[in-house]
């Protein structure tokens, strides 16, 4: 009797904890990359102009945690500048998670350096050799005598990966090289520093000069058509397939109104045709 | 040349030429503090057990019930040696015990022991997202099992020891990938009759939408020089652990159990995973035949179904599987050691359920119903345990 006494109170305590709770609809919380996250916060101001009774916060941690931020079921939306790799879907669906990708915009990947500069242009096997630390001078490229300071993200961005896919080509970065932690902060690098080079979506030109790369201008007709070499779709991923009439449907569907692809425009990025 | 001894060679001269390549590397990489490369993880199980078995009877001749509450504690460090290569030290309580790290506890407090569980390197042959090789070698984690629920041949905390090489590649809608074991599960000083494991893995994964996932495969475990060996019994009990036996060598005066089969089992395996209202639900099942049994008792088979997964806070899961495996299907030593006690020559049902209260918190409850030593109907008996878990990990 004392035995079934104790194992009928070992079971009901363990049911009682297993209760589970369901999930607000008027929150929503994004984290990831800090190239999608102009886009983000424009359309959660948009949204939350529209609909008062809706908190939306976004959070920008780079590409790679934003796909953490889905896997550990932490966001409702994971903001990213590059496709989820397989082993990132894996552990998604080893969480229970099924993740959905929505491709909200496009963008090109500038390639920025101080206004005084007299550069023009690089090829891509150029920029390649800059980094890698092949190419160590600006004389090498036709310009003055003075050491190329060369700005990367860090290595959770997903700039830093589509830059790493495009152009390095499975090559290393020089350990010279100097990484930063957002979009932001290479501008400011770049822009106080004269013999700097770095890279940034397009959202981040203001101040310093874009360079052509293989005689192509990053511009918003350039990504579109393809002719820019270094251009990348941009992601948002949820959590499932999001029910119809909630604000989490409405808001990832927003890239899609003319009033999205009009703020995708203003803060610099190619909308989807 | 045995077969054997030039895949060590290779392995040997791999292990060399990874070090000469790892020193070119390091001296290459930028300094960085040695705790950005060093992982550190571990879980904590409290578990209370209590065991019905109409095998064993007690002094009142009523079927023997033990109740007794345990802990599995394990900790782990994995460090990134390089880009492409990691180490790794892992240690759990229990004893001997190839197939458990429980502990269980009541015996005047004393210490417990906390053995060496995992040691091995993750090297990273290639790796182009999709497409990975890796070698992995040493004491490691279990890459055969198809899933963590696909427990028919193996329990999920073996480790076995030696190198595994692993390769995968693909595209979003199909991926292939497969698994090549070459582990030592007894190396003998006195002669070369060595027991090894050879293990050859393929499997195809379609992934035709996000809502779902087929994955398909087959295994075939090659032992060598197991017929005639004496068994191998952590407890020095001569337990062949379901498996026929006949007589093998003397110690003195006893004289030990042997196997009476050579194991060269095939496994088919599939596991459905699919998303149905946004609760994941897997479907698995595995089947197994031993070729080259001594008995007729050659086959198992496991199918189990799951819903949800306690993974994030606030998820639960429930399951159930069902499992038979006859006395000679596999080697009884390193299969499940909670099902029917562990063993072969068994069946029976698993129902399960899990929550994860809070972000590394969970509560499980897990009861068994089987039967064992189902190869003779006159000695069958029945065999219950319930055990319900609180699990901590970081």
């Amino acid at each position: 009797m004392r035995k079934t006494i104790r194992n009928s109170t070992i079971v009901a305590v363990t049911g009682l904890l297993m209760a589970f709770n369901a999930t607000a609809d008027d929150k929503i919380v994004m984290d990831g990359s800090t190239t999608v996250g102009p886009i983000a916060k424009s359309f959660a101001e948009y949204y939350m102009k529209a609909n008062p009774n809706v908190n939306i916060t976004v959070s920008e941690s780079g590409s790679g945690n934003g796909a953490k931020s889905i896997i550990n079921g932490t966001c409702d939306i994971g903001n990213m500048s590059r496709p989820m790799k397989s082993s990132e879907k894996k552990s998604a669906k080893d969480s229970g998670v099924m993740p959905i990708e929505h491709i909200i915009a496009m963008d090109g990947i500038a390639v920025i350096v101080h206004p005084s500069n007299p550069a023009k242009g690089l090829t891509v096997a150029q920029l390649r050799d800059i980094y890698n630390g092949k190419i160590k001078s600006w004389k090498e490229l036709g310009g003055p005598d003075s050491k190329i300071v060369v700005i990367s993200r860090d290595t959770n961005s997903g700039t830093y990966e589509t830059f790493e896919t495009m152009v390095m080509n499975k090559e290393k970065m020089a350990s010279g090289v100097e990484y930063v932690g957002s979009n932001g902060a290479i501008r400011q690098r770049v822009l106080s520093t004269e013999n700097a080079i770095g890279y940034v979506g397009l959202a981040f030109l203001e101040g310093v000069k874009s360079l052509e790369v293989n005689n192509v201008m990053p511009s918003e007709d350039t990504v579109r058509n393809k002719t820019y070499p270094i251009s990348r779709p941009l992601y948002m991923y949820t959590k499932g397939r999001p029910k119809e009439g909630t604000h989490l449907f409405n808001f990832i569907n927003l890239y899609n109104t003319t009033e999205g692809k009009k703020i995708i425009a203003d803060t610099g990025f190619v909308p989807m045709n | 040349m045995t077969m054997k001894r030039i895949t060590g060679t290779i392995a040997i001269t791999g292990v060399i030429l990874s070090g000469i390549l790892l020193q070119a590397a390091q001296a290459a990489e930028e300094k960085k503090s040695w705790t950005d490369n060093v992982t550190i993880k571990g879980d904590l199980r409290y578990r209370y057990e209590t065991i019905e078995d109409d095998s064993k009877l007690n002094s009142d001749k009523e079927t023997f019930t033990r109740d007794r509450n345990r802990i599995r504690a394990r900790l782990g460090v994995e460090a990134k040696v390089n880009d492409n290569m990691k180490a790794g030290v892992a240690l759990s309580t229990g004893q001997n015990d190839p197939v458990s790290g429980n502990q269980t506890i009541g015996d005047s407090f004393q210490k417990k022991d906390f053995k060496l569980d995992q040691a091995y390197f993750d090297w990273s042959l290639f790796n182009n997202d999709p497409t990975t090789i890796k070698l992995v070698g040493g004491k490691q984690k279990n890459s055969f099992m198809p899933t963590s629920s696909s427990d028919l041949i193996w329990d999920g905390d073996a480790t076995p020891e030696g190198l595994v090489l692993k390769g995968a590649t693909g595209n979003e809608t199909i991926s292939i990938g497969s698994n090549l074991g070459y582990l030592w599960l007894q190396e003998r000083s006195s002669n070369s009759d060595d027991t090894m494991l050879y293990i050859g893995q393929g499997f195809v994964t379609f992934d035709p939408m996000p809502e779902l996932s087929l994955k398909v495969g087959a295994t075939y475990y090659g032992y060598q020089e197991v017929q005639g060996s004496d068994v191998l019994d952590w407890e020095g009990k001569n337990n062949s652990y379901g498996n026929s036996t006949m007589t093998g060598s003397k110690s003195g005066s006893t004289t030990n159990k042997a196997w009476a089969s050579e194991f060269t089992p095939i496994e088919i395996f599939a596991v459905m995973d699919m998303f149905v209202m946004g609760l994941p639900v897997s479907i698995y099942g595995q089947t197994v035949k031993n070729n080259d049994a001594s008995t007729d008792f050659d086959s198992g088979y496991l199918y189990g179904i799951s819903f949800g997964k306690a993974k994030n806070p606030k998820t639960f899961e429930v399951g159930y599987r069902f499992a038979e495996l006859e006395k000679d299907a596999v080697l009884g030593c390193l299969t499940d050691s909670d099902r029917w006690g562990g063993g072969t020559d068994g069946k029976g049902h698993k129902v399960y359920g899990k929550y994860q209260i809070a972000k590394n918190f969970q509560v499980g409850l897990t009861y068994f119903m089987d039967e064992k030593k189902i190869s003779d109907a006159s000695k069958t008996t029945d065999y219950n345990r319930m055990q319900a878990d609180l699990i901590y990990s970081f």
